[in-house]
């Protein structure tokens, strides 16, 4: 055999079918020369603008300049219901913005949320048991749910999602559901070798955020870190992380989503699923309920 | 419009050609439409600079440079362990297909673009080194890593015609 003769037939595979149209390619190539066209015209009516406003203003003392390494906090007359201060860093600069792709968009009438795409970071530090491979036993899982109960008793908790067994991911995931649909929580849970510290620092970047994340220090040195929500593929999916770093080396993710159970079904390949529903339109928790789960779980033993 | 129409000829003949390619690039049926369908889209706003001649090495340009960007953004560690699968998985490695895909899928992306541009698509050192974006001598270097870890991934003794 010769590698290379290999690479050669590299194209001739058998394919799915193409779900790309013509007419597709046409409307989205009319609107990108309109943007392009659009956006030149727009450079040029700015900088015209801005030499009148530059000439203008160029006497007068220039404001104080922000500081760069604090995040922009928006408009002053925004509430963030949640208190926990965000970490003291400087954000990460965006490379482009949420799109979804052609092949698993939104359903219709459902807008497409043009959220800040940041680069995922890799983590420094290895795991000492990488998330997904701690097994939790019945009565942690069980006291999870509980304590889930128990921090949102606006919201209808489910029993337990099943998961397959085939599955070498350890999640335990439970559906919540209010008046606007059903969305999930799924817990996953490691073992890190250092300090809680390191480890949430670590962990800064790894879910796509482009502001530092929210976090708060418990009494016993309990790290929580709640992350920005971030949209994926398919149908323009919602998620957003919580991480608890525990002093005696347990870590717990908990990951919020807008789809529930019934949004999944099992895939043909044992041991993974598939999506097969959009979910519903926001994610189940505001960030101030999602927040009541981390010191929570942070305490179950 | 003659726009339309010339470019409606090369869609239909190129489009699943420029889709194979991407796949065995990037080893997923649905991340190789996108990056298809994003060339002929870049290619469309672009079609009256185009000559007919060299389309289709530009839309392969298009396709392994977007491929690219989006490894050094990080697509490919965007779902880690956490996540569940949200799309098929391909076939076993009784498939042959399957097995060079997933042994493509073991050599770095830079890696990867020169041996798919160099034996899929039958370039010479130059014209990669110019679709790529660097010097004959990194295609070189490339070329020959990614031929290494091709060989290892395939986990059997092969031969190689620059062995």
């Amino acid at each position: 055999m010769n590698i290379e003769d290999e690479l050669r037939g590299a194209l001739d595979v058998s394919a799915p079918p193409p779900t790309t149209t013509l007419d597709v390619v046409m409307k989205r190539g009319r609107r990108r020369v309109f943007a392009h066209r659009a956006g030149a015209m727009l450079g040029v009516a700015v900088v015209v603008v801005g030499i009148g406003i530059g000439a203008a203003t160029l006497n007068q003392a220039a404001p104080p300049p922000r500081q760069a390494d604090r995040p922009d906090a928006g408009p002053a007359t925004v509430q963030h219901a949640l208190t926990w201060p965000r970490v003291d860093t400087p954000p990460q600069k965006p490379y482009g913005t949420w799109s979804p792709a052609s092949t698993a968009p939104p359903p219709a009438g459902r807008p497409v949320l043009p959220m800040p795409r940041c680069s995922i970071g890799q983590p420094k530090w290895a795991m000492k048991v990488y998330l997904g491979s701690v097994q939790l036993d019945d009565g942690f899982v069980q006291k999870w749910i509980g304590t889930v109960r128990e921090q949102l008793p606006e919201v209808r908790v489910s029993e337990l999602s099943p998961r397959s067994d085939k599955s070498a991911f350890l999640e335990y995931a439970v559906d919540l559901t209010d008046s606007g649909g059903t969305g999930s929580v799924r817990l996953v849970a490691g073992r890190f070798a250092g300090t809680p510290l390191e480890y949430a620092d670590d962990n800064l970047w790894t879910s796509g955020d482009c502001d530092p994340p929210y976090r708060t220090t418990l009494p016993d040195g309990t790290i929580v870190q709640l992350h920005s929500v971030r949209a994926a593929e398919p149908f323009q999916t919602l998620l957003q992380v919580m991480e608890v770093f525990r002093p005696d080396g347990l870590m717990l993710r908990l990951e919020l989503a807008n789809y529930g159970s019934k949004d999944l079904r099992p895939a043909a390949q044992e041991g993974y699923w598939e999506r097969i529903g959009p979910g519903r339109v926001n994610l189940p928790l505001t960030e101030e309920q999602f927040s009541r789960l981390g010191p929570a779980i942070a305490g179950v033993a | 419009m003659r726009r339309d129409e010339e470019f409606s000829e090369f869609f239909t003949s190129r489009f699943d050609w420029a889709r194979r390619t991407a796949y065995a690039l990037c080893g997923d049926w649905s991340e190789a439409e996108e990056l298809a369908q994003n060339a002929f889209v870049k290619a469309y706003a672009k079609w009256p600079g185009i000559r007919r001649e060299t389309a289709e090495g530009y839309v392969r340009t298009i396709v392994t440079r977007l491929f690219l960007d989006s490894r050094r953004r990080g697509r490919g560690r965007e779902h880690p362990v956490a996540d569940l699968p949200e799309h098929g998985v391909g076939g076993g490695f009784s498939d042959p297909d399957a097995r060079l895909n997933a042994a493509l899928q073991q050599v770095a992306p830079k890696q990867r673009a020169a041996l798919v541009l160099r034996f899929v698509h039958d370039l010479s050192i130059e014209q990669t080194a110019a679709e790529l974006g660097c010097s004959a001598g990194n295609v070189k270097s490339q070329t020959a890593r990614g031929l290494a870890t091709l060989r290892e991934a395939y986990g059997e003794p092969v031969n190689s015609e620059s062995a």
